[in-house]
């Protein structure tokens, strides 16, 4: 079944969309929620809760991309869990974002951005990378992939991947930089 | 830039570029194999850390006086008996039926795979938070009949057969009904009564 006729059995209140999705998807969403989620159980209620949302957000919301939206509801529904169950043992440090901040270092004057302007700030930074450079970073950042996943998956040595990621970040923050001087 | 920043900045990525990355490379949509040794070392090392304090805390004395039924007769006992929980896996529980003055021969252990019947609000795709109510089959094949199950938080039932699971660190109270327990000469028969068996995994 396409993402259309999916879409449109959400919109018919029909429950066998969520079947379908678990036949299509199932296996996405699950390597998503596990690159977050250690524990198997916890993941899983993730994609569980994350289904949730869509059923309850879909209509009204309409996607035009449905596994995008999908992939995206998944992996924001693994992140607050993770900072919910670690709220008091630690932040989610664990996870690669911590990389990106320590490049990016600790400046407030992002903090006033809003949040479509970051969304536009990143896409903006993703439209002047390759493909390549692109499915890269979000593999790392937004997927929460390991380097040698994404090493196995590009088919690349994770040298060039380490490398790779390293100049990205660095791009980033000049970009970021950029984007703040413009604004002053 | 700080991490609650940065989080908002990249989870709000364009889908079209999402579509692309997801697309770029080799597919992969199963678990790769080195994170699923992690995946089941993690599973084993919290199954062991799990099941060792269990044995104490999941020992909960029965509530009622109990009726033994064997074939064609009734014994009667003003025995309480003692339920010990233990999580086996993540749907399965071990309880064991203690008696201690010797009016049937004790321990008797069942396994138990947790089966039921959803009766809450919404669908049961989703991660439900509700009530539990059916049959608990047992692998001895005769066991007690669970009169009701109830769960604080996070039971993940799939649809048909309606499956659960127990999770760690959640309160659990069955009211069961029936319990099956060994006589002294090594048959088995159902001791009558409910009992409200409360544990926490």
């Amino acid at each position: 079944m396409d993402d259309r006729e999916i879409i449109a059995l959400m919109n018919a209140r029909d429950e066998n969309a969520l079947s379908e999705i678990r036949a299509k998807y199932a296996g996405l969403l699950k390597r998503i929620s596990s690159n977050i989620l250690p524990d198997p159980g916890d993941a899983e209620e993730a994609v569980a809760d994350a289904l949730l949302n869509l059923w309850n957000a879909i209509p009204p919301a309409a996607p035009d991309n449905l596994r995008a939206y999908i992939c995206r509801t998944v992996r924001n529904a693994s992140v607050r869990k993770l900072r919910h169950d670690l709220a008091a043992k630690r932040s989610v440090d664990s996870l690669p974002l911590s990389e990106l901040e320590d490049a990016l270092g600790d400046d407030k004057a992002a903090d006033e951005i809003g949040r479509v302007e970051l969304g536009m700030t990143i896409d903006g930074f993703l439209k002047g990378l390759s493909r390549e450079q692109r499915a890269m970073f979000l593999k790392r950042y937004f997927f929460f992939d390991s380097v040698p996943e994404i090493a196995r998956d590009m088919g690349m040595k994770e040298e060039k991947v380490k490398s790779a990621l390293f100049r990205l970040k660095k791009k980033l923050r000049e970009y970021i930089a950029r984007s703040e001087n413009y604004d002053k | 830039m700080t991490n609650e920043m940065l989080e908002k900045m990249i989870e709000n990525v364009g889908d079209s570029y999402l579509d692309e990355a997801l697309d770029y490379g080799e597919k992969r949509i199963t678990v790769s194999k080195k994170k699923l040794v992690t995946v089941i070392l993690a599973a084993v090392l919290t199954a062991a850390i799990i099941i060792l304090p269990v044995g104490a805390a999941g020992l909960f004395n029965s509530r009622r006086v109990g009726i033994f039924e064997q074939k064609n007769a009734v014994y009667i006992y003003d025995e309480s008996v003692s339920i010990t929980a233990e999580k086996v896996s993540r749907n399965i529980v071990k309880f064991t039926v203690e008696s201690t003055d010797g009016s049937y021969a004790d321990p008797y252990i069942y396994t138990y795979e947790l089966k039921g019947y959803y009766s809450g609000a919404t669908t049961p795709y989703f991660g439900n938070y509700g009530k539990l109510s059916g049959e608990f089959t047992s692998d001895a094949g005769k066991g007690f009949k669970v009169k009701e199950y109830v769960k604080d938080y996070a039971l993940y039932l799939e649809k048909e057969p309606y499956k659960g699971y127990l999770r760690p660190e959640r309160n659990y109270t069955l009211i069961v009904e029936g319990i099956a327990a060994k006589l002294p000469d090594g048959s088995i028969a159902e001791l009558q009564g409910e009992w409200e068996v409360e544990f926490r995994f």
